[in-house]
């Protein structure tokens, strides 16, 4: 098979001594969708944060492409092609959506003046593929709706040519058409080879948009299951009892 | 209240007071000499209020300011009176302005002191320097050396504008200079964008790979910067240095700030809103004076002006 595009080895990572990820390994490969499913509290969120460079780990190795990296902050990630829509979307409300777009990446002119021209044409281009309803962009983000804010994230996440995303319930606030456009999205990203991992509650979505499931419980990992194998039950079980389910325990 | 209504309403009470003054003082209100005047005495405050923009923008406050001020303008005139050149008081100033204003950076940006706290620390230590450097005296006459007293009381000539015998003061070009750097350095550069983005959710601008700790670290060193410059041009003004002359700075900087905040949009600091509201401080002192209005009583309506215009916006902004 081939290299897998990141590999989770053993990630480690605790708060005041208690273990919030325990020994978890999980890879992904080019094109795939691995969901992360488990309770509130169970790690998945905190394991993510290590790959997106939100938290330092413990202890463990991350390798992209085979290749051991060290990822001690977001820009190291960035500089990877590691994208992450945040669960809290993680916008800064008094801006407007090219100045979220290109928070951190803004661009300039020769003289270094911040170019709002050409970011704001490139907002316009990128939303008129992702949501060509997105009418407001000049107001401050905290005056849009959820679904818009959360395109403006998304929009962000695939801007800059990522190569692996990492999509924290992405449609958490979202309605059923714009949930339905982000799943689209999902599977053109997926054609163009990414590598996705989408922390989900609901497991009917997970199901649907996922290759394989990576469960997770009490900061361990349940296991890896491919979607096509297990039920909705099955998953539901796995986040629950913590176990493999029987068709598929060794 | 419409956003609108809420925006122009500092200027229309703005507007109103000015008129008001106008027809009080028809012979010395309204006149070149007087607004040139204006432009002038409000200058130390215009450098302040402008630097303390690029910290309230990240939502930080800077209260050592004034003291700061003080503190640079004492350095600056011991100096001198040891017979150091012009520069070399001027540049110490500046050194210290600057390095005081990375020791309020590190201690709320790395330490993790709130920004309140912290600068009031600092405010007591350098207003406390300031007298320890200065022996507690005010240093004045030959001490101050003329090419640096002269720099206040110079400026272009406006002859041929029509207005004979006046001149642009440079410490209102200096003013200027500083404003539009500070514009250029909010609005127009990835620096600004940055440090309203902290302001915004710092939370978000980390995960976004800005590298916020250093932000606010420069942040704090040129609102001490900025600080250290008023000092030295009011000990230029006044050709005399003592160790509270800035204090009065802080206070009024933070109030030009908050009016500004009640013209934008947003309500948040943008630094050309600051300048407006730096102009109402000083048409208003500079009217009340005029007035014979006790300083006392100026000090009570400036006030009160502040909290009306920073509640109209309050309220403004619930709905």
């Amino acid at each position: 098979m081939a290299t897998p595009l990141v590999e989770l080895r053993n990630i480690c990572i605790a708060f005041g001594g208690i273990k919030a990820v325990d020994d978890v390994s999980v890879d992904l490969y080019p094109g795939e969708v691995v969901g992360l499913l488990g309770h509130n509290g169970a790690g998945k969120s905190t394991l993510i944060k290590c790959l997106s460079g939100a938290y330092r780990m413990d202890s463990g190795e991350i390798r992209i492409d085979g290749r051991p990296v060290e990822i001690n902050n977001p820009r190291d990630a960035r500089a990877l092609n590691i994208e992450c829509i945040y669960q809290t979307l993680a916008l800064a409300d008094n801006l407007d959506a090219a100045a979220n777009l290109f928070l951190g990446r803004e661009l300039v002119t020769r003289f270094g003046f911040v170019d709002e021209a050409r970011m704001e044409a490139e907002t316009r281009r990128i939303m008129q593929r992702l949501n060509p309803n997105f009418r407001k962009f000049a107001a401050p983000v905290k005056a849009l709706s959820g679904g818009q804010r959360q395109s403006v994230a998304i929009a962000r996440a695939v801007y800059f040519n990522a190569r692996i995303l990492i999509m924290d319930e992405p449609t958490a606030a979202l309605g059923p058409q714009e949930t339905r456009m982000v799943a689209e999205l999902i599977q053109e990203l997926k054609r163009q080879g990414l590598g996705i991992f989408l922390i989900d509650h609901d497991i009917h979505a997970v199901k649907e948009l996922c290759d394989r499931a990576a469960v997770m419980k009490n900061g361990q990992l349940v296991g890896v299951v491919r979607c096509a194998d297990v039920s909705e039950d099955d998953l539901l079980g796995m986040i629950i009892l913590g176990k493999m389910p029987e068709h598929l325990a060794v | 209240m419409s956003p609108a209504l809420r925006q122009s309403l500092t200027l229309i009470g703005f507007a109103a007071v000015a008129a008001g003054f106008a027809l009080a003082l028809p012979d010395t209100f309204p006149t070149a000499r007087n607004l040139i005047n204006i432009a002038q005495q409000s200058a130390m405050l215009a450098v302040v209020a402008a630097s303390m923009t690029i910290v309230m923008a990240m939502g930080d406050f800077d209260l050592s300011v004034g003291s700061m001020a003080s503190l640079a303008g004492v350095v600056a005139a011991v100096l001198f009176a040891g017979g150091a050149p012009v520069w070399v008081g001027v540049a110490a100033g500046l050194a210290v302005g600057l390095l005081g204003g990375i020791v309020n950076g590190v201690l709320v940006a790395v330490v993790g002191i709130l920004p309140f706290v912290a600068t009031l620390g600092t405010l007591t230590i350098f207003s406390g320097g300031a007298f320890i450097v200065s022996g507690g005296k005010t240093i004045f006459g030959r001490a101050i050396p003329a090419p640096f007293a002269d720099f206040a009381r110079g400026g272009v000539p406006l002859d041929a504008l029509g207005l004979e015998g006046l001149r642009l003061p440079w410490l209102s070009l200096t003013a200027a200079a500083v404003i539009a750097a500070v514009w250029v350095l909010l609005e127009r550069r990835r620096f600004g964008r940055h440090l309203y983005a902290t302001g915004g959710n710092a939370e978000a601008a980390r995960l976004a790979g800005i590298p916020v700790v250093r932000l606010r670290i420069a942040a704090f060193a040129l609102a001490g910067l900025g600080a250290a410059g008023a000092g030295l041009m009011l000990a230029s003004r006044v050709a005399s240095a003592n160790p509270t002359q800035g204090a009065g700075l802080m206070l009024d900087a933070i109030a030009a700030v908050f009016l500004g905040m009640t013209m934008t949009r947003s309500g948040e600091p943008r630094v050309l809103a600051t300048v407006a509201g730096v102009a109402v401080l000083g048409v208003l002192g500079n009217g009340l004076t005029q007035l014979r209005v006790d300083s006392y009583v100026r000090e009570v309506l400036t006030g009160a002006i502040v909290l009306a215009a920073v509640a109209f916006a309050t309220l403004g902004r619930r709905r």
